[in-house]
């Protein structure tokens, strides 16, 4: 990231609006934070008993998840225990106007899976529902 | 900046003046250049500028007294500056000023006579968040109390540089 | 690792780097390393939030926690507890003085929630350093259409419609500017950037220079193209060197996309920019001493007209616009004249960045819409007076304006206003004072203020006001008279009639507000030989009140001059004749004794 590669001279609007696209992959992050009602909230339990659980992966899965679906209105933020040790990693996921899903034993796989399912089609997993 | 000889720091000086596009609206940047090699404007360095710009030396001094930024005497090893902006003003900078010349002996816009120490008030340094401000070498001190003069002189020459 | 799960900011304007931002910066990336964290952390070091009496600030999204007076010492606990586990550290959030309430969102502080920005909008959003995260939130495409689809006098009347008034001070509507240089025939013209915010106690230029100077250029490159000029000028104080290095660092990187250059996005308009150093000089805000300046002379003013957009630099036609103005026309080129036109006052459209500093409880940079009270910034954003004491005055204008008294306190924030109670809008600068400021002290502050940025050039300016400087010496020193504060107002008025420069026909305003609203003081130092709020060394006294001092000689001890007289025991005297006034026994006295009288 950063101004590593030459820039090349911007020779019309429709150049500029090309480049606004590929760099606002980075600020997206910080507009859609500052209007947090209207995103979709993934949130990972990263505690200790998590953190062992392997949520550290399950997180980022979902982090690279997201952006490869190009699902702009998704943050994945971290939070505390929500007392479930042992069904960590526990996730869950808020959409604006329905209620939370929670999920247990969220690996790699099954982020994957819910990142497709749930957030792309609004299909809730059940079989990693709690 | 890596010139220690004075020839050196001439040739320096030239091949930035050469380096401008056209002598006209060249006197400021020059002088701005010659004051970061020299550290400070005597008459010597006027007189070469205004012989390389082709321009009498009289034009020079006329700008270069006419700007507080420009200095034609040396300031001290240590340069105090004590922001004098209207926040630092109504939070107490003044009687920080004050105490600085009792501590230093030395007057607002001087250099000690040892050249250790030189004291500036200075117009905003734009930290009002930090009112009153001081600065000793570029380090900055915020929200200074007069109790606190004392020590920050004895940090300064304790760090040395 | 090519996605970021963590963004965190930290504010890099020089009031958060005078308070150690960078040490933060440091170990903070430090603590990341650690963790392994740094990978999927993005790390940016933004322009001003505004919040300065707090800083350093650090934002964390995507939580969108807002941290306050972070040191190096809290990254370790910042990075292992909520950027590791998602629990944010509460200590840090922003406590209200006056409420104890504790926020973790900007936006649910009331510091904010008055706020309207338009010209800070990027301030603290975008990485000033970096040319992407501009182009990310819509930059430079006001350029891209006005270029190539507007005509300059389309521009023009947008600006017009706008309302935009000059932020420097004066509010002459930019549209009338342009317009006048448009017209103006040449072969060559100029557009300035009038970055010598020369208000001791203003410093909202340099955070937008700092914290978004693309679109300081991009309005450049817009104004250069409505008036047809192909180069422009940053003048900006020497003493803002990091300001100049972002402005240097963005102006490069303009060039590098080409935005700046020849055939700008492919059209046959072409426009560069050069930065021109100040050298410290008040005077040279003021535009005709900024050409001299520019053009390496001394910075004295000429005679108006023929003005700047007709005959200016190297004579030739060249708009000037400050820095906040500019900051403005992207987004009215963007977003039209009628949105900006529904932000503010009638008249007054738009927003207004204040620095608010001085005796306040937020001190910081606000930006708010036109037509907002003054009471309203003191209370809901500044969070009231500093230690519960009473507000006395709010000095906006700096050394060209005046001081607004209790009694006006509700006036809304408009240029008309401001000058209706004595005032003016000025660049900017807000300094709230209370009743521990002494006005006749204030107005001497100002004027040896513009008794030494005087540039000489005219009589009444350069003689007029030092003579006001020796007539306020006087009374604060207890030795004015009656007539002094008559001679005051005549001579103000004279200077202000027959100066040449806007700097000698504003700068008795703070002795002409402050002898109005405030003529109670002013006879109180000439009548009763007396400074009500004990500023004034001349007329103060520290006296020990008898009943209250319980002889311990710790008073006795730390006077310089020896001037206490008793004994252990023997209630203490202080001999007025010696005292020199420091104020040294004060506050030693352990029983509060020692007072001014």
């Amino acid at each position: 990231m950063g101004m590593t590669k030459p820039a090349k001279k911007i020779a019309s609007r429709e150049e500029l609006a090309k480049l606004k696209k590929e760099f606002h992959a980075v600020t997206l992050m910080r507009e859609i934070s500052e209007n947090p009602e209207n995103r979709t909230e993934v949130v990972v339990s990263m505690e200790t008993c998590g953190i062992k659980a392997g949520a550290r992966d399950t997180m980022l899965a979902f982090v690279d998840e997201v952006a490869a679906n190009g699902l702009e209105q998704v943050s994945v933020l971290a939070a505390s225990c929500a007392g479930n040790c042992d069904a960590e990693p526990v996730i869950e996921i808020k959409m604006p106007g329905r209620s939370p899903v929670r999920y247990k034993n969220v690996d790699v796989a099954t982020a994957k899976e819910i990142v497709k399912e749930h957030l792309v089609l609004g299909n809730i997993v059940e079989r990693a529902k709690m | 900046m890596s010139a220690t000889t004075d020839a050196a720091k001439y040739a320096e000086l030239d091949a930035f003046i050469e380096s401008l596009p056209s002598n006209d609206g060249a006197l400021i940047p020059a002088l701005h250049h010659a004051q970061g090699i020299f550290g400070h404007l005597p008459f010597e360095v006027q007189n070469h500028i205004a012989h390389k710009l082709r321009i009498p030396s009289s034009k020079v001094y006329g700008v270069v007294t006419f700007y507080s930024f420009f200095n034609i005497n040396p300031k001290g090893r240590y340069k105090v500056q004590v922001c004098m902006g209207t926040a630092c003003f109504v939070r107490g900078s003044g009687k920080v000023l004050d105490e600085f010349v009792k501590e230093l002996n030395v007057q607002p816009g001087a250099t000690s006579n040892d050249g250790m120490w030189s004291i500036d008030g200075l117009r905003c340094v734009g930290a009002c968040g930090l009112a009153p401000v001081v600065t000793v070498n570029g380090k900055v001190y915020g929200r200074v109390e007069v109790k606190d003069v004392h020590g920050i002189i004895y940090e300064s020459l304790a760090k040395g540089e | 690792m090519s996605n970021y799960r963590l963004q965190v900011l930290i504010c890099g304007g020089t009031g958060c780097v005078s308070s150690g931002c960078l040490d933060v910066q440091e170990a903070l990336i430090e603590s990341l390393r650690k963790h392994g964290l740094y990978e999927e952390t993005k790390v940016i070091k933004v322009g001003c939030f505004g919040f300065c009496e707090q800083g350093p600030i650090m934002k964390v999204y995507p939580d969108n926690t807002f941290y306050v007076r972070v040191k190096a010492e809290d990254c370790a606990e910042i990075v292992e507890e909520h950027l590791l586990k998602g629990r944010p550290v509460d200590r840090l959030f922003f406590k209200e003085p006056s409420t104890g309430e504790r926020y973790s969102h900007h936006r649910d502080m009331p510091f904010y929630q008055s706020q309207v920005r338009v010209a800070l909008k990027l301030c603290g959003v975008v990485d000033p350093e970096n040319i992407e995260d501009y182009i990310a939130v819509d930059g430079y495409d006001a350029l891209a259409k006005a270029v190539t689809e507007m005509t300059p006098m389309q521009i023009i009347d947008t600006i017009k419609a706008s309302g935009l008034r000059g932020r420097g001070g004066a509010g002459f509507p930019t549209g009338v500017k342009w317009e006048t240089a448009h017209n103006a025939k040449s072969d060559k013209k100029y557009v300035i950037c009038n970055a010598d915010e020369g208000d001791p106690g203003a410093f909202m230029d340099r955070s937008i220079m700092e914290g978004d100077p693309h679109s300081v250029i991009e309005a450049m490159t817009l104004a250069a193209y409505a008036i047809g000029a192909d180069e422009g000028v940053v003048y900006i104080r020497a003493e803002y060197p990091l300001a100049v290095n972002r402005l240097e660092i963005a102006i490069g990187q303009a060039r590098e996309y080409g935005l700046l250059g020849k055939n700008i996005f492919g059209t046959d308009f072409s426009f560069d920019i050069s930065v021109s150093l100040g050298a410290g000089a008040f005077v040279c805000g003021e535009e005709t001493a900024l050409i001299n300046s520019v053009q390496g002379q001394r910075g004295e003013p000429s005679l108006k007209p023929p003005f700047p957009a007709q005959v200016g630099l190297w004579k030739k036609p060249t708009v000037i616009n400050n820095v906040e103005t500019l900051a403005n026309i992207p987004q009215i080129i963007n977003k039209g004249a009628d949105w900006f036109q529904s932000i503010g006052a009638p008249g007054n459209s738009g927003t207004k960045v204040f620095a608010l500093a001085g005796k306040i409880n937020n001190v910081g940079l606000v930006e708010v819409p036109m037509g907002i009270k003054v009471s309203d910034i003191i209370y809901k954003i500044g969070g009231g007076i500093r230690g519960g004491k009473k507000f006395k005055a709010m000095q906006t204008g700096g050394p060209s304006g005046g001081c607004i008294s209790d009694e006006n306190i509700d006036v809304e924030v408009t240029f008309e206003n401001l000058q209706k109670v004595g005032s003016m809008m000025g660049s900017g600068g807000m300094i709230v004072m209370d009743e521990d400021d002494c006005m006749v002290d204030i107005a001497k502050f100002y004027l040896d203020f513009t008794v030494e940025e005087s540039c000489g050039k005219c009589t009444p300016c350069r003689i007029g006001n030092k003579r006001l400087f020796e007539i306020l010496g006087r009374i604060s020193e207890g030795k004015g008279k009656l007539s002094d504060l008559d001679e005051l107002r005549d001579l103000g008025v004279i200077i202000k009639d027959s100066s040449l420069c806007g700097l000698g026909q504003t700068a008795p305003n703070p002795v002409l507000s402050t002898i109005k609203f405030f003529a109670e003081e002013y006879r109180a130092h000439v009548e009763d030989r007396k400074c009500p709020s004990g500023v004034c060394k001349g007329l103060l006294r520290y006296v020990i009140i008898p009943e209250k001092c319980i002889a311990c000689t710790l008073c006795k001890r730390v006077c310089p001059t020896e001037c206490i007289i008793g004994e252990p025991k023997v209630t203490h005297v202080i001999d007025q004749e010696r005292c020199i006034k420091c104020g040294a026994c004060e506050s030693k006295c352990p029983k509060r004794a020692i007072v001014r009288g």
